[in-house]
């Protein structure tokens, strides 16, 4: 009785029957509860246990997600159409779809009919390893020369160190994800790996280079991948190692004393709170200043400060250019300067050039 | 509803842009919208209208979202939406009318995929300043750099108020002014 009582409980009981169901009921510890459509006492217990369960499940990846493709209101082929439409970008429709396909569903697919006792399996099929490799040519190929032309006093060391941070597997999968490859992909795994998105979004690079041509794809890469660094300050993504020894060889080159740093102010010395401003200077110049708590984490804040000025990638340098501006940058081909050969005199044609 | 019980249930935080969408170009990113509706229910009426009459000009209006329909017997209609962020919204739209839905269609259509939460701020910065931090030490005059410590006229006491003294004084002048004035006339 207890458990034909239990299955009919639900807040949308009618009172009426909840009544009859009162005068048929034996009593026992659940009967109040449940024929007022009150829970019993260990539901909500039980109820936040699953909860927990299912959270750690998720945390570890092994909660099972639905895959997208397999609801009934699926169209791979609007999918695909929408997929250029949204980018306003042309695509060929073999090309993209190649680009979609990782090497591990192909692979998966003939384990499938093998399996299934198809002896030779025939599929149409293939794989996006070729196209990633182009779109990945592209994709550093294109932000070398796009960085290069706009911070041309940044040395080639920082353009390379940006350059590997934007084709990254992080960056790219982030990329990919954002512009809705998540459900398009056909691999192996679900959810998609980020070195499966990372590899995808290449390759979608790459069709767009067969489909539309270099322009084209160019563009793209700069509003996709390159305005990633929007926002972004480009001296934390590459740092100067030893400032100090880089900042005395690019004085020494460039004919300038060695560099001095000299304490400016400094305030609550001996203390917990101290704080001291460093300067440093050459041939009785200003060239730059920083912060610290002591005087040496000072002085190399202030070297590092000394070197952005030279480089131009101050806070108050001009932002990146993306949109419109970006149409009339000119793609620098050649490296910028090194840092062992950077000096004041190299750095003047640089810029009158 | 109050701004404080919004923010306890929904939320709050500065205006977002998934992907820096529109640094470069413009992503919708309602990516599909699935319209579930019943084919003989009147629940569903506005539905069917919206269908017959609005749906074709949404879909020709935005070719980067792909609709579905799905019609299911005796269900009510409702709108469910997805965007690029993964996230999704669900709509009931029982009994809705064919501007109702219209309306809400729209407002699927323009949303980011973010939660719809209490804006803090209408703009935000990862650099509020690029001119660097404040320090004390900003703006000094530079005349105290050279200054020999200790300095008598920086070690007194700086006077905010005049004195009562002071102010007798000035008055008493004032009072001595005007009556040498008079006698002049």
């Amino acid at each position: 009785m207890a458990t034909k009582l239990k299955l009919g409980h639900s807040l949308c009981t009618s009172l009426l029957t909840r009544v009859a169901r009162k005068q048929l009921t034996v009593r026992n510890i659940n009967t109040t509860a449940s024929v007022f459509a009150i829970e019993a006492r260990w539901t909500a217990p039980y109820l936040r246990d699953l909860a927990k369960r299912k959270k750690i499940m998720e945390e570890k990846g092994l909660f099972p997600q639905d895959k997208r493709s397999e609801y009934i209101e699926w169209n791979y082929d609007a999918e695909l159409y929408a997929f250029g439409k949204r980018l306003q970008e042309e695509f060929e429709d073999e090309v993209l779809r190649a680009a979609l396909t990782d090497a591990s569903y192909i692979r998966q697919e003939i384990q499938r009919q093998q399996d299934l006792g198809v002896s030779s399996p025939a599929l149409m099929m293939s794989s996006n390893e070729e196209l990633s490799d182009g779109g990945a040519k592209v994709i550093t190929d294109y932000s070398s020369k796009f960085l290069r032309a706009a911070l041309p006093l940044f040395p080639e060391e920082g353009i390379s160190a940006v350059t590997e941070y934007l084709s990254s597997e992080v960056v790219l999968a982030e990329v990919g994800f954002g512009i809705g490859l998540r459900d398009l992909i056909l691999c192996q795994e679900h959810p998609p790996a980020p070195s499966t998105a990372a590899r995808a979004l290449q390759a979608v690079v790459g069709a767009l280079h067969a489909s539309s041509g270099l322009a084209r794809t160019q563009a793209f890469v700069r509003d996709f991948v390159l305005a990633h660094l929007s926002g972004k300050d480009i001296n934390s993504i590459w740092k100067v190692e030893d400032p100090m020894k880089v900042l005395s060889g690019i004085l020494a080159r460039s004919g300038c004393g060695e560099p001095e740093p000299r304490i400016i102010f400094q305030s609550g010395k001996n203390t917990i709170q101290a704080v001291y401003q460093v300067g440093i200077y050459t041939d009785k110049n200003f060239i730059g200043s920083g912060y610290g708590e002591t005087v040496g984490e000072a002085v190399e804040q202030a070297t590092h400060d000394a070197l952005r000025r030279l480089f131009h990638t101050t806070d108050s340098t001009t932002p990146l250019p993306f949109g419109p501006a970006a149409a009339d940058l000119t793609l620098k081909e050649s490296s910028n300067l090194t840092l062992q050969d950077w000096s004041l005199e190299k750095a003047k044609n640089v810029v009158s050039c | 509803m109050t701004t404080k019980t919004w923010r306890l249930f929904w939320g709050s935080g500065p205006a977002r842009v998934p992907l820096q969408n529109g640094v470069g170009r413009y992503v919708q990113q309602l990516q599909r919208i699935t319209f579930k509706f019943c084919k003989t229910h009147g629940g569903s009426l506005g539905m069917r209208e919206y269908i017959e009459k609005d749906l074709v000009e949404f879909a020709r209006h935005n070719p980067g979202v792909v609709v579905y329909l799905k019609p299911r017997r005796h269900r009510s209609p409702c709108l469910k939406a997805e965007y690029l962020n993964g996230e999704d919204d669900y709509i009931s739209t029982q009994k809705h009318t064919c501007e109702d839905i219209k309306k809400w269609v729209e407002y699927l259509r323009c949303r980011s995929g973010y939660p719809v939460e209490h804006l803090i701020n209408y703009h935000h910065t990862d650099h509020p300043s690029i001119q660097g931090p404040w320090t004390p030490w900003l703006h000094r005059d530079h005349k105290l750099n050279v200054v020999q410590y200790p300095n008598e006229e920086l070690s007194t006491a700086h006077k905010v108020k005049k004195t009562a003294t002071e102010e007798l004084m000035e008055l008493y002048e004032k009072q001595k002014m005007l009556t040498e004035m008079e006698k002049t006339s």
